[in-house]
């Protein structure tokens, strides 16, 4: 345990450095956010605009695909080798799996208080108090989703094959959840597909928050299902990591 | 021509190790295909509008689609996309809209008032989505994984790039212009090839002539493998690695992509976003699309996209002759 | 003088073989004990069961007489390890990367910079402290590789084929930082199949094939092994096949081995059949390009022990 905040620190200023990584957890997704809203700038107008529905639903995609950085951070080719030499020194395995989990969502997170920032100054309304609840949401989906990256990393052992996984899976729950356009209207076996997406039911919880006057139950719902789930994820990429399929 | 075949019997033994990001988007492709498709038929109910209480004139028909609701779901049924209207009866039994998704759509809805009495399901000069042909919906859905797909067989030109590879051809023969033909029409190939066979297979199985003859269908096909060959070779000579390179080629392909209107249609562009989206090659892929469906004129699309595809091969070769001058292929 | 370290009866298969086979061996204090053997001989797979990071699936390690089990702190602290692969930051410097790996193993403050340094030192990167690694050559990442397992002062240094694909110059330096350790009292374990670099710096050598011991011992006990043979190199300008067997006819001919023109030859010592080796090859009607006597080496020691040559 001693050696975890080192691991974070380290983990945390690998990512920090990488222009990639940096543009992907802030630019991209205001630039994703500019970009639909701009497409669909007709559909919404009155009180609640198109940037107000895309900037929601596409913070909800970037939560999830949180995953992709502790992947990345874990098992990209330029750091796999330093990354599994932690193992080297007195380090349990936990430390170095829950520190990549750890930097992650701090990463993460530190990219979506400059998007809120960003979208509060720009007039997009993100829910009461600067959006706090809405960010408390992503904030757990951030970590539950980091814990996700690492399980199915360790399980593929590849930080690519785990990334086409993770972005596959994702994507076809945010278009059955219409993040990006809604299936609902497109009869019933569609409308049965979005009800059962994850991404629905996250949208609707967090519309609520935001222009219904609250939906406290279901943001606390959100966070302790999704800290529960970044507790099993993490146990059950330890559970998965053998050193020996690394080494 | 030895190079040129040498080089390219190496591409198609290299495939197999490009076999996992094919089949993934094989299967996006599709599911893509499948959904255009569905989209495409007439069947889908333009407007969608919950009721609170009783307001009789309204019941669902063809295009209108009413759901009665015991309350006000509020504004995030609207976020929702799950209605674009929730009204409730006044005092006098008109219907009152409490939200909507736009303004105009509200006074649209309330314009047709009581004439909704004598056609209650009448949406006429309510303006939704705009709508497209079966083939322009078809490949407004697949260009964007077409384009993807040139990134993936590019993929072994950024490999040999990387892995200095293309440095021992330079120096085993005096030009790179047979090695890069050769990686170009491999990627065209699967560009084209997943496309192809997947829009024959849908039309033989299903029946469906997706809006557009065979040979009609190929001339569309090989413009946008054309087309994405060409982007994905530049990225390919330019990129400092494959990571990059594949990173940097699927971004700017996403928002060309989206910023078109080709993927997600736009009702209601403004000046500024017809601007970029006609400087899109994309938006010519659509125009071009849209005239062979519609017997039009498809020289213009053809022009501006030739251009397109001739100005990306210049670049990659004069990109790739620098280099080779440098000695830093 | 007491072993640091006693591997007893070390075995390991995989779904491929077996890799390590009951292999067994002890390392005295201060020395540098080598493990030599071709590629796939089983002995990263035993540096990596040594340094806990793969479970055994027979076998016993006693460090300093007690018996390690799993992954104990003080064990892994006294371990300093240099993998094969080259495992450091690129876009961080030098220092960056020895002050993180030093604080893995407890060290802050003023005495993890005082190691730091001296790490740079021992490495020849002083100056060079405050690039990028990515900037670096070949041999001066191996080096820092090197520099990152020292920090610690570990008792116990276990360096897997740490000159593979490095220039002379750095392998020189190298392998004189080896001699440097030990004459320091850090024990150190080396893996390599370069024959040469064994010679030079081991101590104690096991020579492993299959993951089984094929000998071990210094390097006079191992050449002792091969007997009083003489030992004759011939290179013709030309493959022949079948003069080998033309060759075991010569008198007291005792081993022939063929590597394309090449010809090893083993000799019993009291009969002079130089003449007679060099009228068989020529009966051949090949041009003999060259034909010297070797001194016997690990090179002859493997064939000998094997049948092959340890770069076959």
């Amino acid at each position: 345990m001693k050696s975890l905040p080192t691991l974070v620190r380290r983990d945390a200023r690998n990512m920090i450095i990488r222009p990639t990584f940096l543009f992907y957890a802030t630019g991209f997704p205001l630039m994703m956010i500019f970009l639909l809203g701009l497409l669909s700038q007709g559909f919404y107008s009155g009180p609640m605009s198109s940037w107000d529905v895309v900037a929601v639903n596409l913070l909800l995609y970037q939560a999830l695909l949180s995953c992709s950085m502790s992947t990345n951070s874990f098992l990209e080719r330029t750091l796999k080798a330093p990354n599994l030499r932690v193992l080297f020194a007195p380090v349990r395995p936990l430390d170095l799996l829950l520190s990549k989990v750890l930097a992650s969502t701090l990463f993460c997170l530190g990219g979506f208080v400059f998007v809120f920032v960003v979208l509060e100054v720009l007039g997009v309304h993100l829910g009461p108090l600067c959006g706090l609840e809405f960010f408390g949401m992503i904030a757990a989906l951030s970590l539950a989703s980091s814990a996700l990256g690492l399980w199915v990393v360790c399980l593929v052992q590849d930080e690519s094959g785990a990334n086409m996984v993770l972005n596959l899976g994702i994507g076809i729950l945010a278009c059955t959840g219409g993040v990006f356009f809604s299936i609902e209207h497109f009869g019933p076996v569609a409308a049965a597909f979005a009800r059962y997406s994850p991404f629905t039911w996250l949208r609707e919880i967090a519309f609520k928050i935001i222009w219904n006057g609250g939906d406290s139950m279901g943001c606390i719902a959100t966070m302790a299902l999704s800290l529960v789930a970044a507790v099993a994820f993490l146990g059950a990429a330890r559970a998965s990591f053998k050193t020996e399929d690394f080494v | 021509m030895s190079v040129f075949t040498a080089v390219f019997s190496t591409c198609l033994k290299r495939t197999r190790f490009l076999k996992g990001q094919l089949i993934v988007f094989l299967i996006i492709m599709i599911a893509l295909l499948e959904f255009a498709v569905f989209i495409g038929m007439p069947t889908q109910s333009s407007l969608h509008i919950a009721v609170i209480g009783d307001v009789p004139s309204l019941a669902s028909g063809q295009t209108l689609s009413v759901t009665r609701l015991d309350c006000d779901s509020g504004e995030a049924a609207i976020a929702l996309n799950r209605y674009d209207l929730i009204v409730t009866a006044d005092s006098s039994g008109k219907p009152s809209v409490l939200h909507a998704r736009s303004e105009s759509l509200a006074k649209s809805f309330l314009a047709l008032g009581p004439a909704s009495s004598s056609a209650p399901n009448s949406t006429a000069g309510i303006v939704t989505a705009p709508k497209r042909g079966m083939a322009s919906l078809v490949l407004g859905y697949l260009v964007i994984v077409i384009l993807e797909l040139g990134v993936v067989g590019a993929l072994l030109l950024m490999e040999d790039r990387e892995w200095k590879l293309t440095s021992r051809v330079a120096a085993a023969v005096p030009g790179l212009g047979g090695y890069l033909a050769s990686h170009g029409i491999f990627t065209f190939a699967v560009c084209f090839l997943p496309a192809f066979i997947l829009i024959v297979a849908q039309g033989a199985i299903m029946g469906t002539g997706l809006g557009l003859s065979v040979a009609s269908w190929v001339l569309l096909l090989s413009v946008t493998s054309l087309l994405g060959a060409a982007f994905a070779i530049l990225v390919a000579v330019v990129a400092p690695d494959a990571d990059q390179g594949a990173t940097i080629a699927q971004m700017i392909i996403i928002f060309s992509t989206l910023l078109s209107g080709s993927f997600i249609a736009s009702s209601d562009q403004g000046p500024a976003l017809k601007f970029f989206a006609a400087a899109m090659p994309q938006k010519s892929l659509m125009d071009l699309s849209a005239a062979l469906e519609d017997s039009g004129s498809a020289i213009r699309p053809l022009i501006v996209l030739g251009a397109y595809i001739v100005a990306l091969i210049l670049g990659a070769i004069l990109v790739m002759r620098g280099r080779l001058q440098r000695g830093s292929c | 003088m007491r072993d640091i370290l006693t591997v007893d009866n070390f075995s390991k298969s995989f779904k491929t073989g077996v890799a390590v086979d009951h292999l067994s061996f002890s390392i005295p204090k201060g020395s540098v004990f080598c493990l030599l053997g071709p590629n796939g001989a089983g002995k990263s797979t035993t540096i990596a069961m040594l340094a806990s990071l793969m479970p055994r699936d027979e076998g016993r390690v006693f460090f300093d007489g007690t018996e390690v089990r799993g992954r104990p702190a003080r064990y892994l602290s006294s371990l300093g390890i240099v993998p094969q692969e080259i495992a450091l930051y690129g876009n961080l410097s030098a220092r960056a990367n020895l002050e993180f790996f030093a604080s893995l193993y407890g060290l802050k403050g003023k005495t993890r910079a005082d190691r730091v340094a001296e790490a740079l030192e021992f490495a020849g990167l002083s100056d060079r402290a405050d690039e990028a690694v990515d900037n670096f050559s070949g041999g001066m990442k191996r080096r820092l590789n090197i520099g990152c397992a020292l920090c610690h002062k570990p008792r116990l240094m276990i360096m897997d084929e740490p000159t593979v694909g490095i220039d002379p110059q750095s392998r020189n330096f190298i392998l004189d930082s080896i001699r440097r350790l030990r004459d320091e009292g850090t024990t150190v374990i080396y893996t390599s199949h370069y024959m040469e670099e064994v010679e030079e710096i081991g101590d104690d050598i096991l020579i492993m094939d299959h993951g089984k011991t094929l000998a071990e011992g210094t390097l006079e006990e191992l050449k002792s092994k091969i007997g009083d043979l003489r030992h004759y190199r011939l290179e013709l300008d030309a493959k022949v096949p079948g003069l080998d067997d033309a060759f075991y006819r010569v008198s007291g001919m005792k081993r022939v081995a063929t590597s394309g023109s090449v010809f090893e030859l083993e000799s019993l010592p009291a009969i002079d059949n130089v003449d007679a080796i060099i009228k068989t090859a020529s009966g051949s009607g090949r041009r003999i390009v060259a034909f010297s006597s070797v001194e016997p080496g690990l090179e002859q020691v493997f064939l000998t022990l094997t049948g092959r040559s340890l770069r076959d």
